[in-house]
């Protein structure tokens, strides 16, 4: 048999309402035991004595017929005499038979508190029991006593009977509607288990499951919606990234191998031999740098979150970058200003140092001849602000819009060795270090900022 | 001649290494695994050290910690591996200067002798003067909060200049002390690289260059 909330629910509940009744049962007792049993007994005395007390103003002749009248309006009379015989009045005794001490005991004239007396076990009232020694007892005269209880059949049977039909009724439909409740709350869980199925299958189709209401059910739902849709965008950016990915390592592969088919020809002149084996090296580089790229954004990209931070000098870091690329800058004569201030923040070292290197490596390449860098630190708003500028060309906005974007390459010409994965990398590393990333590129200055939270 | 020992267990590698420093004018002898790059280091007069990181027997690092301990030569990092994450183990073991494969010859001959000229200069590598300083381990200039890296060849004419205030420098002087004995192109080379390294200086340096017409230039201090 297939396990089911539904089925489980449901025996959940037939033993929490078997159970409810049982202890409820068990507290009335108890209470009816303790208070009521006591005033019943009181009250029975009472009524008892009376009877008595009438029963000997009467003339002997009519004794019997009072009694019998007394008995039609719902008690059960016994009249016993000394040696224990016994004339019944009413609906009879079920057990009949009652102690020779306890006569005793009342023809000695002490009344016989049976009521208060009688236990018959922690589930049972004994109130419907009819049992003789159930009674109150009071000696009569010489020869006779009186032993009386109430007959609840005639004084309120039918009470009893309404209370069971009511609370059979309850129970039965509270059981029915507890089901059907049951049945609309699982429902939703089950369309969720569908779907979930089919994205675990690997379809990433928009689920269309209705929210049922605002509860917590309905908003595992929307939850669970908005988890569908991400995985389809994580899909499809999936998709994007392998094909791009194949592209860029494939097109410097076709390069390489048709130029070296073509440097195979042994009647080629020397410039152009040159010519092709500087391409092959260029595309190499491409490939190699490519690679490495991709690795290192494959490694941040499963580091969702950081998971070994430490402290960061990143006036530090940025002086040591900058010795990285003294041969670069000393290439385009470049100048590099600097205001830095010693300020820690918390973060994966290796990763964003790799932030400054990309970030000035793209300053440098976009950078005139004989042009100034500027790197700039400062504090505000609780976070570091680094700003990179170059005095290269403005970034016309609709590039802009896609700097940050894998393989993106503002200029698409061939030969360019770098990958595109520069800036996205930055990006992706700054976001997991809680900063964001940003660019301002006007004529004559470009600066991407990048901000860091201070180390708390 | 200078001597410099290439160790890499890659052979195509060491030739090619091999063949740019000796364009250069540089002697050199091989190691293939990092234990022989320790010995050779040892037992030769080596002026540099080339080390890849990834070695079989001992790896750069551990041969770089072993060579900085028994002798004290500038050591160069080559590695493969994704950029950084083997720098900060190679700076922590002592290495100097590293490159990232694939390079570019001009730059490995360029940190060769860029380190050598840092290592072998037995002068301090800070000069202050007028409200500047000069840190030629980075190759900066401080001033007011500010630092400054200046193109290398503007670097090493402010440093040569600073050195001795007041001084007047001729042009032959400045290019053999910072181009090299071997270089052939004209003097002009020096006022094209003096006129930008006055451009480059902050109005706030309290020093100026002079140019003593028909001789050379000197530096003077203005405040």
């Amino acid at each position: 048999m297939k396990a089911s909330l539904y089925r489980k629910s449901v025996l959940v509940i037939v033993i929490i309402v078997a159970s409810s009744l049982f202890i409820a049962f068990l507290g009335a007792n108890h209470y009816y035991h303790q208070r009521l049993q006591p005033a019943n007994d009181n009250k029975m005395t009472a009524i008892t004595k009376k009877i008595g007390r009438f029963y000997q103003q009467l003339p002997a002749k009519q004794r019997q017929t009072y009694l019998q009248t007394i008995a039609k309006s719902g008690y059960q009379i016994a009249v016993i005499d000394r040696n224990g015989k016994t004339d019944f009045y009413g609906r009879q005794f079920r057990q009949k038979n009652f102690p020779g001490n306890k006569r005793q005991t009342i023809f000695a004239g002490h009344t016989y508190h049976g009521i208060r007396a009688f236990r018959k076990g922690i589930l049972v009232t004994g109130f419907f029991d009819s049992d003789i020694t159930d009674t109150i007892g009071v000696r009569l005269n010489r020869r006779q006593a009186l032993l009386l209880r109430t007959d609840p059949d005639v004084q309120f049977g039918e009470l009893r009977v309404y209370f069971t039909v009511l609370s059979v009724l309850a129970v039965i439909l509270a059981l029915v509607l507890l089901f059907i409740a049951l049945r609309m709350l699982v429902r939703p869980i089950l369309r969720l288990t569908k779907a979930t199925e089919k994205i675990a299958a690997g379809d990433y189709q928009k689920p269309e499951i209705k929210v049922p209401s605002r509860d917590e059910l309905g908003r595992l739902i929307v939850a669970f919606k908005k988890m569908a849709a991400a995985l389809a965008q994580v899909e499809a950016s999936r998709n994007q990234f392998v094909a791009d990915v194949s592209h860029d390592l494939q097109s410097p592969l076709t390069a390489l191998n048709g130029y070296a088919k073509e440097l195979q020809q042994s009647d080629l002149p020397a410039a152009t031999r040159a010519e092709y084996l500087q391409i092959i090296q260029q595309e190499t580089e491409r490939l190699s740098s490519l690679t490495k790229q991709l690795l290192l954004l494959a490694s941040v990209s499963q580091e969702q979150v950081l998971t070994q931070k430490k402290s960061i000098q990143v006036a530090e870091q940025l002086r040591q970058v900058i010795q990285t690329f003294l041969f670069q800058l000393d290439e385009k004569d470049l100048l590099v200003s600097t205001h830095l201030v010693e300020f820690a923040i918390l973060g994966n070292a290796d990763l964003l140092f790799q932030v400054w290197q990309n970030l000035l490596t793209n300053a440098i390449r976009y950078a005139p001849v004989g042009s100034t860098i500027s790197i700039t630190q400062q504090v505000k708003a609780e976070t570091l602000q680094v700003e990179i500028s170059n005095q290269g060309a403005q970034i016309p906005p609709d590039i802009q819009a896609h700097l940050f974007d894998r393989f993106y390459r503002a200029d698409q010409t061939r030969g360019t060795t770098h990958s595109g994965l520069g800036l996205a990398i930055a990006q992706e590393i700054v976001t997991i270090h809680g900063g964001h990333i940003s660019v301002k590129s006007m004529p004559e200055v470009t600066t991407f900022c990048v901000s860091l939270p201070l180390k708390r | 001649m200078q001597q410099i020992l290439i160790a890499d267990d890659n052979t195509d590698l060491r030739r090619l290494v091999r063949n740019q420093l000796a364009a250069a004018g540089f002697d050199t002898i091989e190691a293939s695994d990092g234990q022989q790059a320790v010995t050779l280091a040892e037992q030769h007069d080596v002026v540099l050290v080339i080390l890849d990181i990834m070695m079989p027997k001992l790896d750069g690092v551990a041969a770089c910690g072993a060579i900085k301990r028994a002798k004290d030569l500038p050591v160069i990092m080559l590695t493969a591996k994704s950029d950084i994450f083997d720098k900060q183990k190679g700076f922590a073991a002592g290495c100097d200067d590293y490159l990232t494969k694939p390079f570019d010859e001009r730059e490995l001959l360029f940190r060769v002798q860029a380190l050598l000229r840092r290592y072998h200069n037995l002068l301090a590598n800070v000069i202050e003067i007028g409200k500047i300083r000069l840190n030629r381990q980075q190759y900066s200039l401080e001033v007011a909060g500010e630092e400054l890296y200046l193109p290398l060849k503007e670097f090493e004419l402010l440093y040569q200049l600073a050195a001795r205030p007041q001084q007047i420098f001729p042009r032959e002087t400045l290019i053999q002390h910072i181009w090299g004995t071997d270089y052939d192109g004209s003097d002009r080379t020096v006022d094209v690289h003096i006129k930008r390294l006055r451009s480059h200086l902050p109005a706030n340096s309290g020093i100026e260059i002079k140019t003593m017409r028909g001789v050379g230039y000197s530096l003077e201090v203005t405040v």
